[in-house]
């Protein structure tokens, strides 16, 4: 029974000294643009945060929390990159918040994190439909609907998005993750025929096996 | 560089040159000081925890503590007025303490890979020789106390840099050279001003204890610190006359 008890005991502390090890790169790190406190400042360091003016608002994702505002995932000849967050203006005041952008571009195939390499220095032209299969928004619409979400398909008329930097990231001589950072710009419109401009958009991102699948 | 170096030996000699009637005491003092500063913005470190609207900061800066010992004589300009110059020899120190419980440190970045260590502290210890020149205005007392104000600056040399990185993984300490040469050194010269107050009692006025106002504005004496500013510290000393006639009002 003692054993047990001592066994269960460092499992628990060795269980727990790890989460404290990952935590530092899994948490959000939200730095300000100094030049305008909406937005997280561009950053290189994996900080899990992004954002863009949209239109009369702002899309950001959350400033504080463990799991990724970003998902990759990768198909046989594209790469499907989803940012979720909020608007921060218009935050329970509006039925229609934009809660996510979906972009879809062809690409190799992606294995692992290290191959996101690939990407450095990689823009895409997003109205190019040589180079992207798809741009959407995604909105909640809790009035109308009950908080359900609703992806519309964006008819992009000029954009770009742009992977300044992409680059492994190494802790105490053991790779991490992938740093993925860079910045965006779309203006088009959706289905409905409303128009969004989104603008000085900017994101950085760790990604490794719990984002990319 | 060099007028500096000239003026302070010009200082150090004074007593030299004083009558004997005005050099009165020689002063023996020991104190310490506390300051606090703005941190540098370390490009190599990456942030632990959200800032919000720059309210917050993810390290616990202690500040710079200086402990100090020196020797001064005193020459009586008056039996209010006296100049204090001498030698100080100071230790300085500083430690950078992340509020998570270590902070990662960009040893080498590439373009294409980062290569960081997690570093649970860094404390930075430093010594100056200094030498200090003061004006010391007392201020009549009664029986055997004497209030005194004195305002002062010292010119420190330093001479001894040591960084002390405490990894959290043993095997990154082969790094500790590549982290030092990235924290730099800090100024070779700084001239701290002070102010201070304080008494002085006991027979022949021999102790004294007081209390300073120190400002290192631009005269950090830490690598952490773009500038400390304005910090506080107590010093006691004791002052052996060799002169009675003067000091003895």
């Amino acid at each position: 029974m003692m054993k047990k008890l001592i066994f269960a005991l460092a499992f628990a502390a060795t269980a727990l000294s790890a989460c404290d090890d990952d935590d530092i790169i899994d948490e959000t790190i939200w730095v300000s643009d100094s030049n305008n406190r909406h937005l997280p400042a561009y950053t290189e360091w994996g900080y899990n945060t992004f954002g863009a003016r949209v239109n009369d608002g702002y899309f950001i994702s959350r400033r504080y929390g463990y799991s990724s505002p970003c998902r990759f995932t990768s198909g046989n000849d594209n790469m499907l990159m989803e940012m979720t967050g909020y608007d921060d203006i218009h935050y329970g005041l509006k039925d229609d918040r934009m809660v996510g952008l979906n972009i879809d571009f062809k690409f190799q195939h992606i294995a692992q994190y290290k191959e996101l390499i690939e990407l450095n220095g990689k823009s895409f032209d997003l109205s190019d439909n040589g180079q992207v299969n798809a741009v959407e928004l995604v909105f909640n619409s809790w009035q109308e609907r009950g908080d359900e979400d609703v992806t519309c398909r964006m008819t992009v008329e000029r954009g770009t998005l742009t992977f300044s930097k992409v680059m492994l990231l190494r802790i105490d001589e053991e790779d991490e993750e992938a740093i993925v950072a860079g910045t965006f710009e779309i203006y088009g419109t959706l289905d409905n025929g409303k128009k969004y401009h989104i603008t000085k958009g900017r994101f950085d991102f760790g990604v490794n096996e719990r984002n990319l699948f | 560089m060099k007028k500096i170096v000239l003026s302070f030996l010009a200082v150090l000699a004074l007593p030299l040159f004083a009558d004997a009637q005005q050099l009165v005491a020689v002063n023996f003092e020991t104190g310490f000081n506390f300051r606090f500063g703005e941190m540098k913005d370390f490009q190599q470190i990456r942030r632990g925890t959200s800032v919000f609207d720059d309210c917050g900061n993810d390290f616990d800066l202690t500040g710079t503590t200086s402990f100090f010992l020196g020797v001064k004589p005193e020459i009586a300009l008056s039996d209010k007025f006296s100049i204090l110059a001498g030698a100080r020899l100071t230790t300085a120190h500083s430690s950078l303490l992340p509020f998570d419980n270590y902070f990662l440190w960009d040893i080498r970045n590439d373009g294409t890979t980062a290569d960081c260590a997690r570093i649970n502290s860094i404390r930075q210890d430093n010594i100056y020789v200094g030498v200090p020149v003061e004006l010391r205005w007392i201020i009549r007392g009664i029986h055997c106390i004497s209030p005194y104000i004195k305002a002062g600056a010292s010119a420190d040399f330093r001479v001894y840099t040591h960084n002390n990185i405490n990894f959290r993984n043993k095997r990154m300490e082969r790094y500790s050279d590549t982290i030092d040469d990235q924290i730099g050194d800090p100024k070779s010269v700084s001239v701290p001003v002070y102010g201070a107050v304080g008494i002085q009692c006991g027979p022949n006025r021999c102790i004294s204890a007081e209390f300073q106002l120190p400002n290192y504005t631009r005269n950090a004496q830490s690598s952490f610190f773009d500038s400390s500013a304005w910090g506080f510290g107590f010093q006691v000393s004791y002052r052996l006359p060799l002169i009675k006639n003067i000091s003895q009002e």
